[in-house]
């Protein structure tokens, strides 16, 4: 992993909201389409050394998608479903998302994606995701501290059998 | 084992307790009631908090007061960063994806 610093992210504290902000060397088309592309997706989307498989994806307005990462063993470590509210090509996709198996499940997420054109066919991507809650969004922002996105819900839940 | 700070932040209920703890030191009764989780589940965070060594107790009188280690806090600033990373690097492969794509169709 490397410290990253084109990659902007805003979430302020005491907050149920966050921003991820990155901007691409493509026109805006090709990041709507990559996003918008299951097997693109697969390609990028999981953590380095993770496999992401969609159980389906029909990534267009009124659609829906469910995927897992697992080990490149194939251990399940996680999976996330959502339906597409708006797929608006190659502006904004509006989005629901939640990672199935959590202690405290209901906590879906809303996520805009937009697709800003800049100059020299450049892109600004902005991801604003909504959560139910502050605790839910601290928790998204906590999870990717870890290798893996279940994997420190499941080693706390280890350290309290424990005791 | 060596607990990690990332850990400690990675629960509600200990976010919850730091956020009263950076207010005030407190006692482990105080902490419990502000809590509807039983004193024994509360006492687990807090040692959990104490093995990564965000909070340290205090003998004043009869009582223990809890408080945030400062210095430990400033670790958690930089909580925001692995986040970052995560997202950054899913950004790189798709910068790789990207700029194949365009040297195929060219």
């Amino acid at each position: 992993m490397t410290t990253d610093k084109q990659t902007q992210i805003i979430a302020e504290q005491g907050k149920q909201e966050l921003f991820i902000i990155r901007e691409f060397d493509a026109s805006r088309e090709e990041v709507f389409q990559a996003f918008s592309t299951p097997e693109t997706l697969e390609q990028f989307f999981a953590p380095e050394g993770r496999i992401m498989k969609f159980h389906f994806a029909e990534l267009i307005s009124n659609g829906k998608y469910r995927y897992s990462v697992t080990t490149q063993k194939g251990k399940l470590l996680c999976t996330f479903k959502g339906v597409i509210h708006e797929s608006a090509a190659p502006d904004r996709i509006i989005q629901t998302s939640e990672m199935e198996g959590l202690p405290f499940p209901g906590n879906v997420v809303l996520e805009k994606m937009s697709f800003e054109a800049l100059p020299n066919s450049r892109t600004k991507l902005i991801i604003h995701d909504v959560c139910l809650n502050v605790q839910t969004r601290d928790a998204m922002i906590s999870t990717g501290m870890a290798d893996g996105l279940k994997s420190i819900f499941m080693q706390l839940d280890e350290l309290l059998k424990q005791k | 084992m060596r607990r990690d700070i990332f850990q400690a932040i990675a629960d509600p209920t200990r976010r919850a307790i730091i956020s009263l703890l950076v207010m005030q030191a407190m006692t482990p009764n105080a902490v419990a009631e502000k809590f509807d989780s039983t004193r024994q589940t509360v006492s687990k965070h807090i040692q959990i908090l104490q093995e990564c060594g965000l909070v340290t107790s205090e003998q004043k009188g009869r009582e223990i007061y809890y408080q945030i280690d400062p210095k430990k806090l400033t670790e958690v600033d930089k909580w925001l960063e692995p986040f970052r990373n995560m997202w950054g690097d899913r950004f790189n492969r798709l910068d790789k994806l990207l700029s194949k794509n365009r040297s195929a169709k060219t």
